[in-house]
């Protein structure tokens, strides 16, 4: 199977050499170096986004730049761009799961946890945005005294169920493949607590027979619960936009187009995550160039896809012969924001093209580079959307400009802040890498 | 005690280790059994269980004396009355109006002022008083503002500490022989124009008391070049009424008379009946605007020209002459373009004698009035178009002069006691007067006014004067008919009035305002059923039969003008003019005023210098740029903003901004003009000199585009093209879908017998904005200020857009007001995830602002871009006392929630109670929506639009009706009549 040989190792690793390289991470004393440094950049982050959301609440929404007619900025901008993350995980995981796709066992874990907790991050915004968002709740269809459900015909409402369902559901995937993980860790423990914690959130695992054929059922029923959520979330997100009427917004290849750009730029997070981590725990002979090499392919893919939208966009809305359609043409590429078009388009359109190059696919350092210029772009998207399409729309008398403040800022980088203090807390907690599916590409290699 | 409670108690006994006890009593001494009952009964277990130290005591006794203490700290007791028996007349919810009159320089407006439960509450038109007929502008509006501003002045001041009327007027007594022994020598007083003839007769007296004394009436906002070209012409003190409706030719030199000054609104609603057509009815008349600086006026013209000052009076005195059909020797300066169109007005003109008029500014100087004045002679106009009639003011007097004489005198030490009444000299004098520095040089001062200003600042006394709302007084309108002022509040800080004031001198401190000016009016009209007269006066808000009457005056004198013209264009001509809205600075401190877009910049909050788009361009200049201007060595620095229209070479001010003592609202805005005015030519500065400063500043513009895109959003046409093709709007606007794909009932929205609907002429509107601040008013909008205007926050429910079309030179301006269109298939109702925005079965899209999160979704997705946003908490931030001016019937919006017009549900709403309580439906015409109503122009309709009778319905069918955005298929309520011009063929 010389395949599946370079998506594990050179140097032909057995199981011990794999459980001490993948859940030693977590058992380890003590915290590596460039942990540290990242940490000491993250959390002070972190606490930005706790003051952000302080001063919010005491303010209200004023405090960011928002406006008539730009109604949306930062909040919506970020929120869409955390749950495109938030997107590579359960693709990993469920679709390439059901696909028999085995180089995805490497990855698979850290891209779930990605996911997870982008979507937290993404979740967090369309709550903050709010005007009073201690009424968030009534967004969710509760029996209540009021006598009044929401409106379904909105997608505000939509997004709350794809959104919960979505996080729902990649939760519990996530945690059913850390079972055996789990017990590993609880075995290879030594001391008290350790050996406790890891015992009860392995619920019992032992490894028999029974257990293994009950697992792998349920893997197989949750990847594909969860592979149609993989689209739906993306679709109802992109819904938001295009069941409106606005010119930039109401457009059907909205669907198709923010799915494709949610799994790129999920995948470019992967890489830039991946990437460093690889490095600083010696995981080379897991995650392989081979691997850096696929993802890049994937991302590669759906950037032309996400590529082809930008087209497909521009053209309708010429094609359409609508006047504010070509205005709106007018405005993305020649307006006031039309830096922020040319420069997702070089940022999507342009640099992806580098990834045909097969050295540059394996060159850890470039890959790093461009999956960071990815999400670059993939936020200018965003922002071209919401902002671009708002700012001039039908009453010209109503135009005006928006400019992000502080605080549109603040709790931006805070979130960043928060999804890194998350991720590096789960490096040094929970085995990062599935090693039983590691195991299994090795039982495969071996027969 | 219950039974089994005794049980237990018992029972708790016998575990007890003592064996004897006596009675139960002893029992309960028991620590246990005390335990017991204070969990039993906790209310009788609260009690003082600790030791009483030496210490505790002393703390507790100390306490306790300070509670006594406190408890005396309150005011002295007064009687309050229960409300067991209801006044009559008074019905909690159900407000009174109480015609009053509102005075400014020169002139008052009759106005019905709103009253829930002894509180004001808005400022109406009264339709019976001559300049009102129902409406009301900005200003009048706003005053109910200023009577609830926390920043008025709230007692007697004596050298800036707390004094007493009684004080003062021992003061004023001690001085009272010594200028009673040098006849009043040194005694000035100086007041706005007086147009009360109570205070006139009373001025009189002082003056008769006093022979040696002076009053000096002065306003920086005044009419005087017209009085005097009118003196010069018929020798008599005048000032002209015009009657708009009688002319088929209007020429406005320089003048706002459609927006701003006294009649303002009598003249739009007479103009807008000249407007009015269909297809039955062409017959409009025709309005020629010469400016160098745009207004509103200007903006409704079928032809406006613009000129520099200069070229202004060459082309009059050209037009003059072409009357006399006289050889127009300075012919030849106009350029050929100019000189064509001179000789169509011309002869637009005399063939519509008797019923054309020529209007000019009451800031243009005496030759150009008088030009105006002999044309207007020529023409027959007199006693066709335009009357002339008596001067409200007593005493003809120059302002300028009279201000120029006084602050001469002060400088002099002429001066000894100084009274200054309601106006604020320090700062609104022209600079060259150096008032500030001449003020100090009296030796008594009184200033009595509205505020802490810069006078009060300098003065010795300060008194606190009523306000409007507050005081008694009897006012005369533009054309002469009195209006006595009725209070519609005590004074809120015992404010006093100018009647007080006078009655001072002319031993009369004992008559109150009420007093004197009852006493004036019996006199004046001596008839046994006074009484009678007084109250229907009171309750009309207008005295009978008490408009000036116009006096018939033989042929003018022929004044020549002089021939010759400074010629060689002087660098840069300075216009100074009263700020729209808070005119001289006497409403700086206003925020309803100050929040408003300015007509036409559409700014708030700041004054600007006014430039071209040529100068702009060849200075390389951006808005809000900041240049100096300088002309001698009296210098200001003014942030510039580029105005389509504007003549060349002409730079325009406004005067009002720079206040250092307005209040908390209006200190530090903008820049102070008066200290580059002259008192010589105050409106007018030949030769300034501008020079860049290098600074920007961020001015708070609400309208930040003013092209159209090629959107139909205002329809615009001549005449002919009218006459031509009657259904030219139908064929320009996009259709709307032919079919609509609807999983719902298609009509469902049809069904009641109620369906609101609104219908907007914009050939009427003149933007003056009184819409939107009537509806500030009427629905609690709270003022946001400068830097959330600047980030595009304000909140007003129906805004006056204003668009530019065609060359940047001298653009057509088109005014569109724009409240919520309550669409029929409305898209902000489809994205509101809580049903917040929904719509009534009589066709509303209501908002339900508790049921509100704030997704903002919905205005994103309004194409009209009508709705506003609490993205703070405004209406808490509101000062206490504005809270007062709110509308009891609309419910104040917190933070976080949507808010959008609602075509005043509350006012449709007490009209179906109405109808409802006797049992018939609601007519036409009954539910006035707060735009509808102040609308001078009577450019909004309102109604049943499943009546066909309904006014609106009738608007609707009409030819020149179209939808604004129909083409997305939301088939909005709020609909337009388009906008046609009837521009002279011979001139286009």
């Amino acid at each position: 199977m010389d395949k599946h040989e370079h998506f594990i190792t050179a140097e032909k690793p057995d199981y011990a050499s794999i459980d001490r390289s993948v859940i030693g991470i977590p058992l380890e004393k003590g915290f590596r170096r460039p942990w540290l440094f990242v940490f000491a950049v993250a959390f002070p982050l972190f606490i930005v986004l706790q003051i952000s959301i302080f001063w919010l609440f005491v303010k209200g929404v004023g405090i960011w730049g928002i406006r008539i007619p730009v109604g949306w900025g930062f909040a919506i901008i970020n929120f869409v761009w955390w749950i495109g993350i938030g997107h590579a995980g359960t693709f990993i995981s469920a679709f390439l799961f059901l696909l028999h796709q085995p180089w995805r066992a490497a990855i698979n874990r850290f891209a779930e946890t990605m996911t997870l907790f982008a979507v937290m991050c993404a979740g967090m915004f369309p709550i903050l945005h709010l005007g009073r968002p201690q009424r968030f709740y009534w967004m969710v269809p509760y029996p209540n005294t009021m006598g009044l459900w929401p409106q379904f015909r909105s997608p505000l409402m939509w997004d709350i169920f794809a959104v919960t369902t979505y996080f729902t559901v990649s939760l519990l995937f996530w945690y059913t493949g850390l079972l055996p993980d789990l017990a590993s860790a609880r075995d290879r423990a030594q001391t008290y607590w350790k050996k406790r914690i890891y015992g009860i959130l392995s619920l019992g695992w032992r490894g028999a027979a029974v257990h293994w054929e009950k697992f792998n059922t349920l893997y197989l029923l949750l990847a594909g619960i969860s592979t149609p959520l993989v689209v739906s979330v993306h679709t109802v997100v992109s819904f938001d936009f295009a069941s409106s009427i606005v010119p930039g917004w109401h457009t059907t290849i909205f669907p198709p187009y923010f799915v494709a750009g949610a799994i790129y730029s999920g995948f470019a997070m992967v890489l830039t995550l991946m990437i460093p981590v690889r490095k600083i725990y010696h995981l080379e002979s897991i995650i392989t160039e081979a691997h850096l090499d696929v993802m890049a392919k994937v991302t590669l893919t759906t950037g032309l896809i996400v590529g082809y939208g930008y087209m497909m966009e521009m053209f309708i809305a010429w094609y359409s012969g609508n006047l504010y359609e070509h205005f709106l043409i007018k405005n993305v590429t020649t307006g006031p924001y039309g830096i922020m078009y040319w420069m997702l388009i070089l940022c999507n359109v342009i640099a992806v093209q580098i990834l045909w190059f097969p050295q540059v696919r394996r060159n850890p350092v470039i890959l790093f580079i461009l999956s960071i210029i990815f999400n670059i772009g993939m936020w200018l998207e965003r922002f071209v959307i919401v902002v671009v399409s708002l700012h001039r729309d039908f009453m010209p008398s109503a135009w005006a400009m928006y400019y992000p403040t502080v605080w549109d800022w603040s709790t931006y980088l805070g979130t960043i802040g928060f999804f890194f203090v998350a991720i590096l807390i789960f490096v040094r907690t929970l085995p990062m890498i599935a090693s039983f599916e590691v195991k299994e590409l090795l039982t495969h290699e071996h027969k | 005690m219950t039974m089994d409670k005794i049980e237990k108690l018992k029972n708790l006994v016998r575990t007890n280790d003592k064996t004897f006890w006596r009675s139960l009593e002893e029992a309960a001494d028991d620590p246990q059994v005390q335990d017991y009952l204070r969990h039993e009964f906790p209310q009788s277990g609260s009690f003082w269980d600790g030791k009483i130290t030496r210490r505790s005591f002393l703390k507790l006794m100390s306490a306790q004396i300070m509670m006594l203490a406190l408890a005396g700290c309150s005011k002295s007791v007064e009687k309050i009355i229960p409300y067991v028996k209801s006044q009559e007349g008074i019905i909690p919810g159900k407000p009174l109006y109480f015609a009053t009159a509102i005075s400014f320089s020169g002139f008052a407006r009759g106005v019905l002022v709103e009253s829930h439960m002894g509180r004001p509450t808005k400022i109406e038109g009264n339709p019976h008083h001559p300049d009102s007929l129902g409406a009301t502008d900005c200003i009048t509006q706003a005053v109910l503002y200023q009577l609830y501003d926390p920043d008025r002045s709230r007692g007697i001041l004596f050298n800036n500490l707390p004094a007493t009327w009684k004080q003062f007027t021992d003061a004023l007594a001690a001085r009272m022989p010594k200028l009673r022994a040098r006849k009043g020598e040194g005694l000035r007083f100086l007041s706005k124009p007086i147009i009360s003839p109570t205070l006139a007769s009373l001025r009189e007296q002082i003056l008769q008391t006093f022979p040696s004394a002076k009053w000096h009436q002065y306003s920086p906002i005044h009419c005087d070049c017209s009085r005097q070209a009118l003196f010069e012409m018929y020798g008599q003190d005048l000032q002209p009424v015009f009657r708009i409706k009688n002319a088929d030719v209007i020429v406005s030199i320089e003048s706002d008379f459609l927006a701003q000054g006294s009649g303002a609104l009598a003249y739009s609603r007479e103009f807008s009946q000249r407007r009015r057509i269909d297809s039955q009815n062409l017959k409009m008349n025709r309005l020629y605007a010469l400016e160098s600086t745009p207004t509103l006026t200007g903006a409704m013209a079928d032809h406006r020209l613009i000129f520099s000052p200069i070229e202004m009076r060459i082309f009059l005195k050209s037009l003059w002459k072409l009357l006399q059909n006289d050889s127009p020797s300075q012919h030849n300066l106009l350029s050929k373009e100019n000189q064509r169109r001179v000789e169509a007005m011309a002869d637009d003109l005399a063939q519509h004698s008797k019923k054309s008029l020529l209007i000019a500014g009451a800031e243009q100087p005496v030759d150009i009035q008088i030009m105006v004045g002999q044309i207007n002679h020529l023409l027959a106009n007199v006693g066709q178009t335009i009357d002339y009639i008596a001067s409200n003011e007593p005493a003809s007097e120059n302002g300028t002069e009279s201000i120029r004489t006084l602050a001469k005198e002060l400088h002099d030490q002429k001066v000894t006691d100084l009274f200054v009444i309601d106006s604020n000299p320090v700062y609104a004098t022209p600079a060259d007067l150096q008032f500030n520095e001449a003020y100090e040089k009296a030796e008594f001062r009184v200033h009595m006014g509205l505020y802490l200003d810069e006078t009060a600042g300098l003065s010795q006394w300060h008194i606190p004067s009523a306000q409007e709302l507050e005081a008694w007084g009897d006012l005369k309108a533009f054309d002469g008919t009195v209006t006595i002022r009725q209070p519609l509040i005590e004074p809120l800080y015992n404010g006093k009035t100018d009647y007080d004031l006078c009655a001072l001198f002319v031993d009369r401190g004992n008559e109150s305002s009420l007093e004197m000016i009852q006493r004036y009016w019996s006199e004046k009209n001596p008839r046994a059923d006074f009484p009678d007269f007084w109250n229907k006066t009171l309750h009309d808000g207008v005295m009978e039969q008490s408009a000036s009457p116009a006096i018939s005056l033989p042929a003018p004198k022929l004044i020549k003008v002089n021939d010759d013209h400074p010629v060689g264009p002087e660098p840069f001509t300075l216009l100074i003019r009263p700020d729209p809205h808070i005119l001289d600075g006497q409403f700086a401190n206003n925020g309803w005023l100050q929040e408003l877009p300015k007509p036409l910049t559409r700014l708030t909050w700041e004054n600007v210098a006014l430039i071209s788009p040529t100068f702009a361009q060849s200075s390389n200049l951006t808005n809000g740029e900041v240049i100096e201007i300088s002309k001698n060595n009296q210098k200001i620095q003014a942030p510039i903003w580029i105005f389509p229209g504007q003549a060349n070479q002409v730079i325009t001010i406004h005067l009002g901004y720079g206040r250092r003592a307005a209040g908390t609202i209006g200190n530090g805005l903008g820049f102070d003009a008066f200290k580059i005015q002259n008192s010589v030519s105050p409106f007018e500065i030949q030769g300034v000199a501008v020079k860049k400063t290098g600074t920007l500043i961020q001015l708070a513009s609400s309208q930040q585009h003013s092209s159209m895109e090629g959107r139909d959003l205002v329809i615009a046409a001549d005449l002919s093209t009218y006459q031509s093709q009657p259904d030219f709007v139908s064929r320009t606007v996009s259709p709307s879908p032919e079919k609509e794909e609807t999983l719902y009932h298609p009509k469902e929205h049809l069904e009641n017998e109620y369906q609101w609907g609104m219908a907007i002429d914009l050939n009427l509107c003149i933007g003056c904005n009184a819409c939107t601040l009537a509806c500030q008013v009427e629905n609690n909008i709270p003022v946001v200020g400068k830097s959330e205007v600047i980030n595009s926050r304000e909140m007003h429910w129906i805004r006056v857009d204003r668009y530019y079309e065609g060359p940047v030179e001298n653009p057509q301006t088109h005014h569109q007001p724009v409240p919520c269109m309550h669409c029929e298939n409305a898209p902000c109702e489809l994205m509101c995830p809580v049903e917040a925005t929904t719509h009534s079965q009589e066709g509303l899209n209501e908002m339900t602002y508790n049921r509100c999160i704030g997704t903002r979704y919905c205005s994103n997705n309004c194409p009209y871009k009508v709705r506003r946003f609490n993205f703070y908490a405004y209406t808490q931030a509101e000062p206490d006392l504005i809270r007062l001016a709110r509308n009891p019937d609309v419910t104040v919006r917190t933070r976080g929630v949507m808010e959008k017009c609602t075509y005043c549900v509350q006012r449709i709403n007490h009209a179906r109670i109405e109808a409802r309580e006797e049992n018939r439906k609601i007519r036409d015409g009954e539910v006035i929506t707060a735009c509808q109503q102040v609308c001078p122009a009577q450019a909004i309709t309102f109604g049943n639009i499943r009546d066909p009778q309904s006014q609106v319905s009738k608007k609707k069918g009409h030819d020149l009706h179209y939808g604004i955005l129909t083409d997305l298929g939301t088939r909005p309520r709020t609909t337009y009549l388009a906008k046609i011009k009837n521009p002279n063929p011979k001139m286009v």
